[in-house]
Formats: C-alpha cells, sequence, structure tokens
C-alpha cells in the first residue's frame, strides 16, 4: 500500500515540476446519527443511539498529460470502534488514455459492482444515507476495492447506443480490523470449532468485470457485472500463536451483479439483483459461508434543486440453502429518506428503515446472540439515521 | 385556418431559435475550434470526449445557477442537479477533474480569455472580444 502510494506520488512530482497544470484538491466531512431499536446493526451501542459514525476524506487530481491523469483519496472513517479515523489511502491510480474508447488504470481503485460501489463512501453522490445493504453491504466493504490493473471506456454503437466496459485484474488487500475479518474470527469462535484466533486474510488473482448499457431510451442503463475471488485464510490459535492448516473461502458461485437504471425528469428507479455463493473450505470439509440472492428496488424522487425523497424496498438472504424462513436467515428493509441540499456544501440527510429480520446483524455487535432463531427479540425492528455532510 | 397554423409554426421555430440564439459557446482566442455540435457538446460535459482535436485536455467551465446556465443544462438533456452531481462523482471518484463554475459571466470569460483550453458559454448579449464566439452545431439529439 505504502509502496503504491509513493509511485504514484513521485510520478505526480515529476509531472508537476513538467507542466502548468494545478493540482485539485478537495474534500467531504461527514458526521452520522444511528438509532435502532431491539438490535445493534452497523455500530456497538446503535440500540441506545451512537454518534461514532463519520468520514473524512481528502483528494488530490491532476492531470498530468493530455492522457495521463492521476489522483488519490486520504479516507479516515468510523463506524462504532470500526476505523477509529485512521487515515488510510482510500483510492490511489494513474489512468492513461489510450484511445477514445479505452483507458489503461494502475492502483488501487473500487472494483466493478453495483452501479454505486464506485462513490459508495462519499455520502453527497447518493440520494440515502446508507446504500442498499442487500448489494452494498458494509461488512463486504473490504472486497468493494482491490488493487491492479483495469481497462475501462465507452464504446458508442451507433449513435444511441454505447456500452461502459471495465475489466480488471488484481488482489484484494482485508483489514485486519474489518467486519469482514472479525466475522472470520467469529465463524472460528462458534461451534464445533470454537478457537480464539487472530485471522490474516488475502485474496490474489481476482477477476471482476462489468459492462453497462446505455440504452437509446434516454435515461436507460442496463448493466452487469462479474467477480471472482478466492480468499486464503491464515489463522493462528490464540493465545500461543499456533498456525491452523491452510483453509480458503472459495467463490464457488460468482458474485454477479444485475442492474437497471431509469432517470426521467424528477424520477430516477433503480433496481439490482445480486447472486453467489461463497464456501469454506477447511478442516477435510466444505461449507457455505454465505449464499446471496439479494435484490432492491429503489424509487427517488427530486422536488427541486435543495429536496430529494427517496424509497427502497429490498431483500437480503445471506444463506439461502439454511432455510429462508428463519429469522436469522433474511432481512427486508422498507427505508424512506429525506435529503436535503442546504446549499453547494453542505447537505442533510434524514432516513427511517422498517425492518424484518436479522441476517445483515453481526454476531460481534449483539454478542448475547439475542437475534438467533430461538432466542430473539422478534423480527420486526427499525432504524432512524441522521447524517450531515460538508464537501469542498 | 392555414394561414393560423402558418403563424403559429413560424413562431414557434422562432421561439426555438431564440432560446439557442441567448446562448454562445466561447474559448479561448487563439483556439482553432470554429464549431462544436449539439453531440460532441453533449460528450464533452459528460467527460467522454477529454482531449481537443488538436491537443489539450478540454477545461469544462460553467456557471453556477441562472436561467443561461438552466438553458446549457437543456441543451446538454440534463437538469441542473444532475450535472452538479455529475461533476462532484468525476471528483470524488477520480475519474476527472471538477467543473469550474462562476458566479458572472464576466469572471467566466475572464477566465476562459487566459486559459487555452477552456470551454464555456454566456448569454450573446454580453461582450465577449476577450475571447472566441463559436458556433453550435444545431442538429438536436
Amino acid at each position: 500500500m505504502i509502496k503504491l502510494f509513493f509511485i504514484i506520488f513521485f510520478i505526480q512530482i515529476y509531472f508537476i515540476q513538467a507542466s502548468e497544470t494545478e493540482i485539485e484538491i478537495h474534500g467531504y466531512l461527514s458526521r452520522g446519527y444511528i438509532k435502532t431499536s431491539k438490535y445493534n446493526f452497523l455500530a456497538e451501542n446503535s440500540s441506545t443511539g451512537t454518534s461514532k459514525w463519520g468520514e473524512l476524506g481528502i483528494n488530490f487530481g491532476y492531470q498530468a498529460h493530455d492522457r495521463l491523469r492521476i489522483g488519490a483519496q486520504i479516507l479516515a472513517r468510523e463506524l462504532g470502534t470500526v476505523g477509529k479515523y485512521k487515515p488510510t489511502l482510500d483510492w490511489a491510480f494513474l489512468d492513461y488514455q489510450l484511445t477514445d474508447w479505452a483507458t489503461v488504470r494502475y492502483g488501487k481503485f473500487f472494483t466493478t459492482g453495483s452501479l454505486y460501489n464506485e462513490g459508495r463512501d462519499i455520502d453527497l453522490l447518493r440520494n440515502s444515507i446508507l446504500l442498499p445493504n442487500a448489494i452494498n453491504s458494509e461488512d463486504f466493504r473490504d472486497i468493494s476495492q482491490m488493487k491492479g490493473l483495469s481497462l475501462h471506456g465507452d464504446v458508442n454503437i451507433g449513435d444511441k447506443n454505447s456500452i461502459s466496459y471495465n475489466f480488471s485484474k488484481g488482489n484484494v488487500s482485508f483489514d485486519e480490523n474489518s467486519a469482514f475479518t472479525s466475522d472470520i474470527q467469529s465463524f472460528f469462535k462458534q461451534n464445533p470449532i470454537n478457537l480464539n484466533t487472530a485471522v490474516k486474510l488475502n485474496a490474489d488473482n481476482v477477476l471482476a468485470y462489468s459492462l453497462v448499457w446505455n440504452t437509446w431510451i434516454k435515461g436507460l442503463r442496463l448493466g452487469f457485472s462479474s467477480l471472482n475471488l478466492n480468499i486464503g485464510i491464515d489463522a493462528k490459535i490464540l493465545p500461543f500463536q499456533i498456525s491452523l492448516p491452510s483453509m480458503i473461502i472459495n467463490n464457488s458461485k460468482k458474485l454477479k451483479v444485475k442492474s437497471l437504471e431509469y432517470v426521467k425528469n424528477k424520477w430516477s428507479y433503480i433496481s439490482e439483483y445480486v447472486t453467489g455463493r461463497l464456501d469454506f473450505i477447511g478442516f477435510g470439509t466444505t461449507q457455505t459461508f454465505i449464499s446471496y440472492q439479494n435484490h432492491y428496488h429503489q424509487l427517488i424522487y427530486r422536488l427541486n434543486e435543495r429536496y430529494g425523497l427517496g424509497l427502497i424496498n429490498e431483500k437480503t438472504h445471506k444463506n439461502s440453502l439454511a432455510g429462508k424462513d428463519l429469522i436469522n436467515q433474511y432481512q427486508k428493509d422498507l427505508t424512506f429518506t429525506l435529503r436535503v441540499d442546504i446549499s453547494d456544501n453542505w447537505l442533510l440527510k434524514l432516513e427511517y428503515h422498517d425492518l424484518e429480520g436479522t441476517t445483515n446483524l453481526r454476531g460481534v455487535l449483539n454478542p448475547s446472540g439475542q437475534f438467533i432463531p430461538s432466542f430473539n427479540k422478534g423480527e420486526n425492528w427499525d432504524m432512524f439515521m441522521a447524517k450531515v455532510t460538508y464537501s469542498f | 385556418m392555414i394561414h393560423t397554423i402558418k403563424n403559429i409554426i413560424l413562431v414557434l421555430i422562432l421561439m426555438v431559435n431564440f432560446s439557442y440564439a441567448e446562448l454562445v459557446l466561447i474559448v479561448h482566442k487563439d483556439s482553432p475550434i470554429k464549431h462544436i455540435s449539439v453531440k460532441h457538446l453533449q460528450k464533452i460535459y459528460e467527460n467522454k470526449s477529454k482531449t481537443w482535436a488538436h491537443g489539450g485536455s478540454i477545461i469544462r467551465t460553467s456557471l453556477r445557477k441562472g436561467e443561461n446556465h438552466r438553458n446549457f443544462c437543456n441543451i446538454l438533456g440534463k437538469n441542473t442537479t444532475q450535472l452538479k452531481r455529475f461533476w462532484k462523482k468525476q471528483v470524488f471518484t477520480g475519474r476527472g477533474p471538477s467543473l469550474k463554475t462562476y458566479s458572472s459571466q464576466k469572471s467566466l470569460i475572464e477566465y476562459i480569455s487566459t486559459h487555452e483550453n477552456s470551454l464555456g458559454y454566456v448569454d450573446s448579449s454580453i461582450d465577449t472580444s476577450l475571447v472566441k464566439v463559436i458556433k453550435i452545431q444545431r442538429v438536436l439529439p
């Protein structure tokens, strides 16, 4: 990570000396509040209300040459105990435009996937506070980015159609304190394994691609993306640091997202559907870790330049093989959002979630296990969120 | 009756021409550009066309608000909110530079007069002697 940053930094310095083009600096600062009923979601103590939620991002962009653009973003974030405002390199890459329709990118960048994955950390780019969890789960944040090489661009097909494409290859790094890593640790803690472990994860040779068809119907685009990755697990039993035999999380069924977006005047409609399966292979067995079959529908109405309303209906089935009707195997979320663009720089959003099911709840946030089928507080619960963002 | 219909059509044609005639595209005085089609203009402001044919990265400018800005967005086939969010996305995802926005036509003209690869628009009634006015080829998308 540091090596990559320095490569890009020194190339940037070289071109700054060789050109008179200016470096652009932009940033944003967000602060949020979450209050849930019954269960903790996204952050510890959300059931009593928490404001331990925020992001601070600063990015640099520089047009080094007619065909070469360099950029990087530093992000410090907090969501409960995750992040702790530790500055990290969010993305950093070089974009070299080969032709009008093909650009090569090298560095750390967001993978293909949902239509909205690329701007997932920037609140001001979307209507809702929370991106639909069914597709853009915070637990899977690590695999939303990769380091490597990509080829992307737009190809015109006739006068009225075009295809935006992206093919990427690289590796995914996992934060030791991320939700995904701690969920693997929780997995080892469960019966029958029941081990305290320190876990390191890595995924090399990750392949991803996406195609978005910008159709002849003005405002309508259709997308398809695919992600294939196998995650190696290096686990040591605590406190003696004894290594466990090698294990992997195998992407037995590629993660595939189908998307539709239609924008007409003040209305927008978005629908996305994801399928895929990750299997845990270790201790001589293979078992389903996560099996996806999730979707959402979103309707946005822009009243004027200041106010926007949103409605999202989403459904998650994290492990469809385990029984769809159990309370911890599904989650439905009906979301209402009010977005207020107070000025060019200030943004306020308020959001209410009417929820059913507990599959997106995490054991580490609900340690007494009260969301499991035999010992739960009920399938219906709700959540209120508020977020203020300043950008420049 | 036919005479009335002819008059209505004539008025409508004049209205269309008038609404486009209010805005003119402007570039640096030394720019070799003479005209831009609506389609090319849309591609430029969608960040799909990034460089001029004669070389140089296109620097896009815009007014911050007002009727001229709304009319320009109409030509692009977007509303003002869509254009603003699109360019915020370019900046915060590293895809491109920001859209340079100005609160007055005078300051926009001043910027273009000092930046060789810049492109913008102003009301045709304003003094454009510092910059070069280019035509929009009026083939509607």
